[in-house]
């Protein structure tokens, strides 16, 4: 008996009804297609996981281990007493610093854009503003470290949260325009007939009802920050090194913690991963710019 | 302006003047921003734009900013280096987007007539997990699967008997081997954009497109495609400027090697003024590449507006 033929009749028994051979083909193909996709998706993040458990010795070994020999947890506690307790330290500081200041910043003006783009500069520079964020960022990357090397500001908290708001700004302005977009002005025209002056009405009335939208927008924005490894290459040197610049280090020069750095990189994608399964949906307008309504 | 109080939705106000008197509002909420904006892009490169017409060099003391004409515009244009690192971003952005998208764009519509309700959640989440990497851990990790002496990939290809290819020390393999990682965290953006903007068409259309006797290639390009326009210009434009702007992968993967043969524009601009410090040539390269990236990109904008009939996509 062909696998195709078993197929059919475990199916046709199963459904307890006949089951045509382009149906069986078809639940073989689809399946098996499915699995390829998922095992070239996922073997990556497993070997991640898996050398994340080995001892420094295992992941170097030949023929290598596809299940830790010695299952450790060594690389996480060594990592976290050691400068990755720090580094985690300044990417939590760096990358929420990063998120309130471009939230606060961006907010109004993405309510501005949505309610009357014409009183500044129009639907163009609004367009004009979301293109900055496209452009390759070496072009200001040597004027800015000039600038800031003499202000002294170098390896500094404050300048990596200054610097990240020349990519967050023009996302969080162009996001919270669409989101502002859908609550109409009518909301705030009878909180004004109520006597509340416009900004009452827009702290009262339009930024609670655009809170789901402000979830969203603020957790790309920290994601962003939070992998963000270009400007911190260039802008830290050791009191404000994020998590992704000590990573090329754990195994460039005599060491080679491929385990560490396997550890590192599960507890960076912690918390994104939980993030985006829970609000997967909401997720998706923003990394789309407002292109699909998710 | 005054007498028109549509919002930019298109809800038509109710004429409460009081609304619009408060003229300022806008400007305070907005200038903030505009200011941050000017501050950090708009001065920065105009410094950045001077100093490509200097010879500033930070390690030769000579070198103090004198005014050189187009002199470092001609030297990089006659730069075999510089001709390469632009090839290979060129190959980079070319290929690797153009893999992404028809793997994405396949997976997509897959997802989209074959599976459904749970499976679809749960299948849609695993393949989305690539993504959440942080780009330079994924280079890392596809060194590791890459080495050739103890890598998982290179065992296995070794036990089937196909050999064990140098996939990140041979020049001809380098800039491919660190595609395969692109391809392998960025064709989930892909799917991810194209899946949400396929299932966002009415099923009516396709009940409409069925009734009417069409067959499968006939919807696909009659009413997928075309519905599909705008999702498919904005996914290829944000990962083509995404692969065009950024280094990690090859950075952490091949740091441009061996030799040169996988440097990527970004790359080299970046060595030329953290490494050689010759600002005056990295200023000028910076603008060279905003220049490729808005030409190509108005170009791309272009003939997907002639393709479809001249509509505004974007």
């Amino acid at each position: 008996m062909s696998v195709v033929e078993w197929t059919r009749y475990r199916l046709a028994g199963a459904i307890d009804e006949p089951v045509s051979l382009r149906g069986a083909l078809r639940t073989i193909g689809v399946t098996s297609l499915v699995s390829v996709v998922l095992v070239g998706t996922l073997f990556p993040l497993y070997w991640t996981v898996n050398t994340s458990f080995k001892p420094a010795a295992e992941t170097q070994t030949f023929p290598p281990t596809f299940t830790p020999e010695t299952f450790t947890i060594a690389p996480y506690i060594e990592l976290l007493t050691g400068q990755g307790s720090a580094v985690l330290t300044n990417s939590v500081v760096v990358s929420v610093g990063a998120t309130v200041l471009a939230m606060v910043i961006g907010v109004p003006a993405g309510y501005a854009y949505a309610r009357n783009p014409g009183k500044i500069g129009g639907k163009h520079l609004a367009f004009w503003i979301l293109s900055l964020r496209m452009f390759p960022p070496i072009a200001p990357i040597l004027p800015l470290f000039f600038m800031f090397r003499r202000l002294n500001m170098i390896d500094t908290y404050p300048v990596m949260m200054i610097l990240y708001l020349t990519f967050n700004v023009p996302l969080v302005v162009w996001l919270m325009r669409s989101f502002f977009q859908d609550i109409p002005q009518a909301v705030e025209e009878a909180a004004i007939m109520d006597g509340y002056s416009r900004l009452e009405a827009f702290f009262k009335v339009s930024l609670p009802l655009v809170s789901p939208g402000i979830v969203t927008t603020t957790l790309l924005v920290w994601i962003f920050s939070w992998n963000e490894f270009q400007f911190a290459l260039v802008f830290t040197r050791n009191a404000a090194q994020t998590y992704p610049v000590i990573i090329p280090s754990l195994v460039g020069g005599h060491a080679t913690l491929w385990n560490q750095v396997a550890a590192l990189s599960i507890i960076a994608m912690i918390p994104i991963i939980a993030i985006s399964v829970l609000m997967q949906k909401r997720l998706v307008r923003g990394l789309t710019l407002g292109a699909v309504k998710g | 302006m005054a007498s028109s109080t549509d919002d930019a939705g298109g809800h038509r106000s109710t004429g409460l003047s009081s609304y619009v008197r408060n003229e300022h509002l806008e400007y305070w909420f907005a200038v903030p921003a505009l200011a941050i904006l000017l501050a950090l892009v708009i001065f920065p490169m105009i410094w950045s734009l001077w100093t490509s017409f200097t010879d500033l060099n930070l390690s030769i003391a000579s070198a103090n900013g004198a005014f050189v004409g187009f002199e470092n515009y001609a030297e990089l244009l006659a730069n075999d280096r510089f001709w390469n690192s632009i090839a290979n971003t060129a190959y980079y952005v070319g290929i690797g987007v153009t893999v992404e998208f028809v793997l994405g764009f396949a997976i997509a519509l897959f997802m989209a007539n074959y599976i459904r309700g749970r499976l679809a959640t749960v299948l849609f989440t695993l393949l989305l997990l690539p993504m959440m990497m942080a780009p330079i851990v994924a280079g890392l990790i596809w060194r590791l699967l890459f080495q050739e002496s103890f890598g998982p990939i290179n065992y296995a290809l070794g036990s089937l008997g196909v050999g064990q290819p140098p996939w990140l020390s041979d020049t001809a393999m380098s800039l491919n081997s660190v595609l395969i990682a692109d391809v392998w965290q960025w064709t989930p953006f892909m799917i991810l954009i194209l899946y949400t903007g396929r299932l966002s068409i009415s099923q009516d259309l396709y009940e409409a497109a069925k009734i009417d006797g069409a067959d499968r290639w006939f919807t696909f390009r009659h009413v997928t495609l075309p519905q599909m326009k705008g999702v498919v210009a904005i996914a290829l434009l944000l990962r083509a400027m995404d692969a065009f702007k950024f280094f990690d992968k090859m950075f952490v993967m091949t740091g441009g090697g061996p030799g040169t043969s996988s440097e990527l524009g970004a790359y080299y601009n970046y060595l030329l003024g953290f490494s050689s410090f010759s600002m005056g040539k990295a200023t000028a390269m910076s603008w060279l590449l905003l220049l490729f990236a808005v030409v190509l990109a108005n170009i791309f904008l272009y003939v997907l507006e002639q393709g479809e009939g001249g509509d505004r996509v974007v």
